[in-house]
């Protein structure tokens, strides 16, 4: 018999093994996609992840004590992650909204599949553990039942951008190679029309270009120009590819 | 030793007291308090340090892991749900999974079969205040965990602090994973039950 993951049993009995953290990263995603959607291990959850902390506790070591010198410093120059948006009263952003071109989640299947098996080039060669963490975000945003997906024309091919909370991945199929010594680079536009740059475009190994754009709270718009490939401060070119945020869930 | 402010009770043991302690200092960290932040450091830093040491092993690396924690707690100050838990709780349980998520990706096999025989070790808390109530919550903890049995006391440690998948432990243990996953969720509510959690 093949025990399907998403089987409820086989759901619920997984709860133990994630409060202690002892799932794999595939299991961990199931498991927090079921618990969308039970109650019961959702309540159950909050006891259990409660206790599994107190674990923790006996075995409490200072750290040493050139370490809190190190961790104010970096705090010094470290930006915090501004609160997330009000609950909107306005827009269902199910229903058509500026971006009735915005559709719920459809064709990002073959992205994950992509993605999964490691066709993310990332924009963190020189981190290992930024890399895995990068890639095991893209699948979630891609996996996200309340993503919302937009596919444009981007420099003659194709641009598909996939939003969830406040994150987009962004994909170029069948674009040019940018000139030698130049990029793709991504940026969220605010409220005032301000540009901040979300790095660069990385290319994979299938001759895409993908970004995993990170921190789009306050965002209206995102777009993608052609810049040296260290990234500018500000845009330089027009852009290849522009389009307005929709509503961002997060 | 420079001058480091203690406030009352902290961390907190009970539901998040309105009136101060941990949740007071995370949301003025949250507005970019950088005071309070060096409280949360004092209060907390002991705690994620020891879970990720334990976790971890390698102090090195520990250590990085537990700046980044921290480093974490300052950035998503303003993302914490009191609605969800308590301060100390979304604290540990990010650091723990930091930690996990560094053992995994290391996969140093010959350094994680010592772990597995690694004693139960606890080293003293080194800071003279605040010790009392950490020592206390320290003690009913451990006999929280003599109330399971030894098999899921066994599957609960090789998880935990040994930051093994349920996979893994079916293996070291030789039992299949849906017995190892029963110890697992069993162990839990017992330890729930005698440390008297509640949601």
């Amino acid at each position: 018999m093949t025990i399907r993951p998403d089987q409820p049993t086989e759901m619920h009995s997984m709860i133990g093994a994630y409060a202690l953290d002892a799932l794999d990263d595939l299991e961990r995603q199931s498991f927090e996609r079921h618990l969308t959607g039970c109650r019961d291990c959702s309540a159950e959850l909050v006891e259990f992840s409660e206790t599994a902390t107190r674990l923790a506790i006996p075995h409490a070591v200072a750290p040493p004590a050139g370490l809190r010198e190190r961790v104010l410093s970096e705090v010094a120059r470290t930006r915090q992650l501004p609160p997330l948006a009000q609950e909107s009263t306005s827009r269902d952003r199910r229903s058509g909204l500026p971006g009735q071109r915005w559709l719920a989640a459809a064709a990002s299947v073959l992205l994950v599949a992509a993605v999964a098996a490691g066709a993310l080039a990332v924009q963190w060669r020189e981190d290992a553990q930024a890399a895995r963490d990068a890639q095991v975000q893209a699948v979630q945003l891609l996996t996200d039942p309340d993503r919302q997906e937009l596919t444009t024309e981007f420099s003659g091919g194709r641009g598909t951008i996939v939003v969830a909370g406040d994150e987009a991945f962004v994909v170029g199929d069948d674009v040019p190679a940018p000139p030698q010594g130049q990029g793709y680079q991504l940026w969220v536009f605010d409220a005032d029309g301000d540009p901040h740059s979300r790095g660069m475009m990385t290319q994979t190994a299938d001759g895409r270009y993908v970004g995993l754009m990170r921190d789009l709270s306050g965002g209206q718009a995102i777009g993608i120009t052609l810049e040296p490939e260290g990234g500018s401060p500000d845009p330089t070119t027009e852009p290849v590819l522009a389009e307005d945020l929709p509503e961002l869930t997060a | 030793m420079g001058t480091v402010t203690r406030l009352g009770r902290l961390p907190d043991t009970t539901p998040d007291a309105p009136q101060g302690g941990l949740p007071e200092l995370l949301s003025r960290t949250a507005r970019g308090d950088t005071e309070a932040f060096t409280g949360l450091y004092d209060a907390l830093s002991p705690i994620i340090h020891g879970v990720v040491l334990r976790v971890v092993r390698d102090p090195a690396q520990s250590e990085e892991v537990t700046q980044e924690v921290l480093i974490e707690v300052w950035k998503q100050a303003s993302r914490f749900d009191c609605s969800r838990g308590t301060v100390r709780g979304w604290v540990l349980t990010m650091a723990h999974r930091r930690a996990v998520d560094r053992v995994r990706s290391a996969q140093a096999s010959t350094d994680r079969e010592e772990r597995v025989v690694a004693s139960e070790h606890v080293r003293p808390y080194d800071s003279v205040s605040e010790e009392v109530e950490t020592r206390l919550e320290a003690e009913q903890v451990r006999r929280a965990l003599d109330e399971l049995t030894d098999l899921q006391r066994e599957a609960v440690g090789l998880a935990y602090y040994g930051g093994y998948t349920h996979r893994q432990v079916s293996e070291l243990l030789g039992v299949p994973l849906g017995t190892v996953k029963t110890r697992l969720r069993d162990g839990l509510i017992r330890l729930r039950d005698a440390l008297g959690v509640t949601a």
